[in-house]
């Protein structure tokens, strides 16, 4: 079979002939991506632009009402605009995708590049972590937290945080292991840079791009998990505008006016889809270097 | 070493890890601020009130006697009582256990009958329209919160078309599988998104294998090489990922089980925080430490079965 | 003498490369013919195209007649019965070619029970028979062993073993000692040998050592860039090779009697498949090529009765064949 690997680039190449150095190919799937994550930005950015109501305006005489022109998305049961209200509730689940993900992020890599790097005690430490994070299910271990120190989104951001740079620094560790035993890492040392040197100039550059991708992943996830939480009850407090609590607020209306809860949701589906569509590309570009 | 002494050996190394878990529950509720008597009681409390639910819990002698007596009971298996329901809190979890185990276990098994097929067809036709139209569901459901999944399929199959009850269990094992299928299918079609992208790789790689190009050289029938040689090497690294999901799917399971008004454990979690019964909150962290545990035992083993490499390793 | 398999002018199409173009031979029963080549030579698509084994992307023309019957033109149900049966073939690298879950036995019972419907007892009393024929010591034992648990030379004898199970006419075997130690190679190429006569077997040896052609192979095809530059009998294209390419082929080995070794010595490297020289496919890299070889394709001419070459310049490489003899 080798041989047909073997014509493949081959015909790649007639394909486009005269070509030398080809520019990254615009897919439409991270172009997509990059596009709803754009749009989900300016929504939380300049929320009073974008939504044609205020998101907290009454109206008691058009409550439940199902979708309409005047109200694509429909209103719920304080007769409030439903369109509005997942815009405005954008600006807090783009809040939760960063300030959930920027500290593990950040400490992550740090912590990951120093027990990588330097092995021995922490690291032997760092791997019981490991094994312990791994045992325990995410979300159970960030309830447990967030039910110590109480329902919030700011006390899911300190949860979320504790647990989460133990996977960005688990994938920092690998990487740096296996940077370590290449040459140059060898040569800075013989050379007598001290260890910031080598680590966060030198093997850090070399080993960021998985985190890099992660990060993009870990973003639609924690979109996911704050939207969770918000339904259950323990991040985002009712009556701050958030995806999750604002399902869990037509919960009770299911079978009357469904859009109260589907709207919603389908801006965390969009939401998701955009992050790791994104992250595609992202890894895409990355493994393109 | 055989297969016994190497289970047992995996059993043995779950004891540190889970004592581990333990250690990290008891510091995360006895050293983090607050009173735990004050958040019971609330503000209005009395001092002669307050003093005695600390007396109840132990929480009047130091923080190092708290520490044994509580390593103690955990290696006994004695989880302490339950604050509000003073009722052990073994008891309360092993009442509700079963109810959890047949969930996520109906969910496994419904979760591998979507991915599989799915799987399957979008690798045959790898880069054809259906495999692009597979793909994309498979990319939605990821996208797709267990809870609003949840919701939608109660609006339509059980609200909506009267399919299935809206929630609750049912009398015995055999109507709870009916009361429990539309939550299982919700933690299913979760699962079976991430199976099937996972699932749908390995397959496309085993299929230019060039052992399947030797099965089929050997004359075979097509369901053969792909029964036997195609699956059952793809399977290998889909049974990893299953035991890696299962931290996910227990999950799943507390969401679920919130959506549906199951009264199982997960259900239990969140009533006990919000009742801010940590005993139970920390009792019930343990138990799916240990369960957790022992799933990845059992991936290990099935992976030793399937995949005879594994046991050089 | 009617052909066991005549293949008649064999393309393979893939997109706008042609890796095989236009290859013709003939297999007698009980020969052993040698496709000899340099990697990318097409050689392992030929054998492949034979039995249909390639991917859908590959397109493929001409006709591979079996004992009359054209193969290529067979329905997918019709070749299936037919691989394995009347045709077996084995692969290069028995550790990526045998299914690593699957026990040994099991590989060679299942093939027992598609083409001679032997099942349970019956077929791994069989499978045992063909793991002794093979040369496996101790083969009731081996027959719940895994590929891993085999050494490289066992792990090839095992894969014959599973291709004989159909006891099929024609053994394919696509370099079947390359990824082998040099004295595992003689055991291997020795036990091919030692099968055909006592199996009335023919094989198609595909290799690109010319050192294993000398002593295995009745008639030998030197491919080059997909096409056939010449084929004949093997001592006769020793004594007198009639293509710059075979010769260029010989002079990289020492001796030929002590040729077990990687060709090397010719200058260049072989044509991209998506854009093949207009004439002889070997003329940019050879040192005898002139005007003509440059403008079409030579077709093969007969050198004796069943030496062929495509060689313009025949005359001139039997000349320079005979000074270095």
């Amino acid at each position: 079979m080798s041989e047909v690997a073997a014509a493949a680039p081959a015909l790649a190449g007639a394909a486009t002939p005269g070509r030398t150095r080809r520019l990254p190919r615009l897919r439409p799937g991270p172009l997509l991506g990059a596009a709803i994550v754009l749009l989900l930005l300016v929504c939380a950015v300049a929320p009073d632009w974008v939504a044609p109501y205020s998101p907290l305006k009454f109206d008691y005489r058009g409550t439940l009402r199902p979708p309409s022109w005047a109200h694509p998305f429909g209103t719920d049961n304080f007769g409030r605009d439903i369109l509005s209200r997942v815009i405005w509730a954008t600006r807090i689940d783009m809040q939760i995708a960063i300030f959930s993900t920027l500290f593990p992020a950040v400490f992550g890599t740090v912590a990951g590049c120093l027990v990588g790097y330097f092995g021995g005690v922490a690291d032997l430490l760092f791997r019981r972590l490991v094994d312990l994070v791994v045992t325990v299910p995410f979300l159970v271990l960030v309830i447990a937290i967030v039910a110590v120190l109480g329902p919030g989104l700011v006390n899911m951001y300190v949860a979320v945080s504790a647990v989460g740079w133990i996977f960005y620094a688990r994938l920092m560790r690998g990487e740096i292991l296996a940077q370590k035993r290449r040459d140059y890492a060898a040569a800075g040392r013989v050379m007598g840079y001290g260890w910031p040197r080598i680590v966060f100039r030198h093997l850090l550059p070399n080993a960021i791009s998985p985190v890099l991708v992660f990060w993009m992943t870990d973003m639609a996830l924690c979109i996911l998990l704050g939207s969770s939480l918000g339904y259950l009850g323990l991040g985002a407090q009712p009556p701050t505008a958030e995806w999750g609590v604002l399902i869990a607020d037509g919960k009770n209306f299911m079978t009357t006016a469904w859009w109260m809860s589907i709207f919603p949701g389908m801006a965390i589906v969009l939401a998701g889809i955009g992050f790791s569509l994104l992250g595609d590309g992202v890894a895409a570009l990355v493994r393109r270097r | 070493m055989g297969i016994v002494g190497r289970i047992g050996l995996r059993l043995l190394q779950i004891v540190p890890t889970v004592a581990l878990v333990a250690v990290l529950m008891f510091a995360l509720m006895r050293l983090l601020p607050g009173d735990p008597a004050i958040q019971l009681l609330g503000d209005r409390a009395t001092d002669a009130s307050l003093a005695r639910l600390r007396h109840e819990m132990g929480f009047d002698r130091s923080v190092s006697a708290q520490f044994w007596s509580y390593l103690e009971h955990v290696a006994t298996l004695r989880l302490g009582d339950s604050i509000t329901m003073h009722v052990p809190v073994t008891r309360l979890i092993l009442d509700r256990l079963p109810i959890t185990l047949m969930l996520t276990g109906m969910a496994t098994v419904l979760a591998l009958l979507i991915a599989v097929p799915l799987a399957f067809v979008a690798a045959l036709r790898e880069g054809g329209a259906v495999d692009l139209a597979i793909r994309m569901l498979g990319q939605v459901g990821l996208s797709m919160p267990v809870f609003y999944l949840g919701l939608i399929l109660l609006i339509t199959l059980a609200a909506g078309l009267g399919w299935f009850p809206v929630g609750g269990i049912g009398g015995g094992f055999v109507e709870n599988l009916y009361y429990l299928f539309l939550p299982a299918l919700t933690l299913a079609l979760s699962l079976a998104m991430v199976l099937m992208r996972n699932l749908r790789e390995a397959l496309i790689e085993v299929l230019h294998a060039e052992f399947v190009q030797f099965a089929t050289a050997k004359g075979l029938r097509r369901r053969l090489v792909l029964g036997r040689h195609v699956l059952r090497n793809a399977l290998v690294p889909t049974v990893t990922l299953l035991g890696l999901q299962i931290g996910s799917l227990v999950g799943g399971a507390v969401i679920t089980e919130s959506v549906f008004a199951i009264p199982g454990v997960g259900r239990l979690m969140i009533d006990s925080i919000f009742a801010r019964d940590y005993a139970v909150v920390q009792g019930l962290t343990i138990v799916l430490a240990v369960l957790v545990s022992l799933v990845f035992l059992l991936v290990d083993t099935v992976q030793g079965l399937l995949d005879p490499r594994q046991e050089a390793a | 003498m009617t052909s066991l398999l005549e293949v008649r002018d064999l393309a393979v199409q893939i997109g706008p490369a042609r890796p095989v173009d236009g290859v013709s031979f003939a297999l007698a029963r009980g020969e052993v013919l040698g496709i000899v080549g340099e990697s990318g030579s097409g050689k392992s698509l030929t054998l492949r195209a034979i039995l249909k084994l390639l991917p859908g992307i590959a397109r493929t023309s001409g006709a591979a007649l079996w004992q009359g019957r054209d193969l290529l033109a067979m329905p997918e149900a019709e070749i299936r019965r037919l691989r394995g049966r009347e045709i077996g073939m084995i692969f290069q690298e028995p550790m990526t070619a045998l299914d690593p879950v699957l026990p040994i036995g099991l590989q060679i019972t299942e093939s027992l029970g598609e083409h001679l419907a032997l099942h349970g007892a019956a077929a791994r009393r069989r499978a045992v028979e063909l793991l002794d024929l093979v040369g496996i010591p101790g083969a009731r034992r081996r027959l719940d062993s895994f590929p891993h648990e085999f050494s490289g030379g066992m792990r090839q004898r095992a894969m014959i073993a599973i291709a004989l199970a159909g006891e099929p006419k024609l053994l394919l075997a696509d370099e079947p000692t390359t990824a082998l130690d040099v004295t595992i190679q003689d055991q291997i190429l020795r036990l091919l040998l030692r099968l055909r006569d006592e199996l009335a077997m023919s094989v198609i040896l595909v290799t690109h050592d010319l050192g294993i052609v000398a002593g295995t192979c009745d008639r030998v095809a030197v491919l080059y860039a997909g096409r056939i530059m010449e084929t004949g009998p093997t001592g006769a294209i020793y004594r007198t090779p009639g293509h710059a390419y075979t010769l260029g082929l010989m002079r990289s080995v020492p001796h030929r009697a002590l040729a077990r070794q990687r060709l090397q010595g010719i200058p260049g490297v072989p044509p991209d498949p998506g854009r093949m020289p207009p004439g002889c496919r070997f003329a940019p890299r050879c040192t005898l090529a002139v005007a003509a070889c440059h403008q079409a394709p030579p077709p093969l001419r007969p050198l004796g009765p069943t030496h062929a070459t495509a060689c313009l310049r025949a005359e001139a490489v039997a000349g320079m064949a005979a000074v270095a003899a």
